[in-house]
């Protein structure tokens, strides 16, 4: 059985962006991804277990990233907290994704690990046996991808 | 941190390594993570969820990852770190994580692993948990490992 979740995390991202965090954002559309995808230069991972087992990244540059804690608190700040609010959006984003996906699929069970966060220069992230959707969206603050993909898939 | 968590990946990674006939193995240095930076090229990171939650990565250099590539693939000889090679140094990631759930399993946990994701680039700022991340060097015949273990514990 293959998981339907595209429509899921893409409002998943339209919640937490424009409802919660007040940062306007659209949806551009939807690319397939083989094993390997490359950074815009900050990509929070977040593993998932459960029926499924699999992974989301969220992606954007590290300006953006910038750009989207300015919004959210108004402030500059260092590099450690704004990766931190980036990994605490990403967080949000696969939760709600994750929860919904819980309650209209019985005996899903889907749960997440802690986001991890990678930043720098030409990062490119392979996940073996694994082929991912990439939701391409654009906001105020910059171009942002969620990069979904479950073993199997 | 408890030293039986730390333990547990040691022994997984002694155990995994003899498997593929690298027996000598040392311990290097052991230490707090305190800053973001990682002087790696490739890390591999895996989650854990359940009854406890965190990430643990596997940072190596280019060479190292290639050695330990090769050594999996039979004394194949790698030349650069192509799809196939991260997919095997994601696989050993996979069994020493695997290794290392089990025996936590043993002290009551219920535990269960995401599957890795292999990381590469360059000047790296990396953070795989909020919460103390142990640094231990694993000193083997074809390169340094760094195990980072970032358990909510």
């Amino acid at each position: 059985m293959e998981l339907d979740y595209v429509s899921t995390f893409e409002a998943s991202v339209n919640k937490i962006f424009n409802y919660m965090i007040g940062v306007n954002i659209d949806f551009k559309g939807l690319d397939n991804s083989d094993e390997s995808y490359g950074s815009m230069g900050v990509a929070v991972i977040i593993g998932i277990i459960g029926s499924f087992k699999g992974r989301i990244i969220l992606d954007m540059t590290y300006d953006t990233a910038r750009s989207i804690n300015k919004k959210i608190n108004q402030d500059d700040c260092d590099e450690e907290n704004v990766l931190f609010y980036v990994s605490e959006l990403a967080n949000m984003i696969a939760g709600w994704g994750i929860t919904r996906l819980n309650n209209e699929i019985k005996g899903l069970r889907l749960r997440l690990a802690p986001p991890s966060i990678f930043s720098g220069e030409n990062v490119k992230i392979t996940n073996p046996k694994m082929n991912a959707k990439i939701m391409a969206f654009d906001s105020v603050c910059g171009k942002i991808n969620l990069n979904v993909a479950f073993e199997g898939g | 941190m408890d030293d039986k968590y730390i333990n547990a990946f040691l022994n997984s990674a002694a155990d995994t390594f003899s498997m593929f006939g690298i027996e000598d193995l040392q311990q290097g240095e052991i230490h707090t993570k305190d800053n973001l930076h990682s002087s790696y090229d490739i890390t591999v990171v895996t989650g854990f969820s359940e009854q406890l939650k965190g990430n643990i990565s596997y940072n190596m250099s280019e060479d190292t990852a290639k050695g330990i590539a090769s050594v999996m693939m039979m004394g194949m000889e790698i030349n650069e770190l192509n799809d196939m090679s991260k997919s095997a140094i994601s696989e050993l990631a996979n069994m020493i994580s695997g290794g290392a759930a089990t025996r936590i399993a043993e002290y009551g946990l219920k535990i269960d692993i995401t599957p890795p994701s292999v990381i590469h680039g360059r000047k790296m700022r990396v953070i795989i948990s909020q919460v103390e991340t142990i640094a231990v060097e694993l000193i083997t015949s074809i390169g340094k490992i760094e195990f980072n273990i970032g358990l909510e514990v």
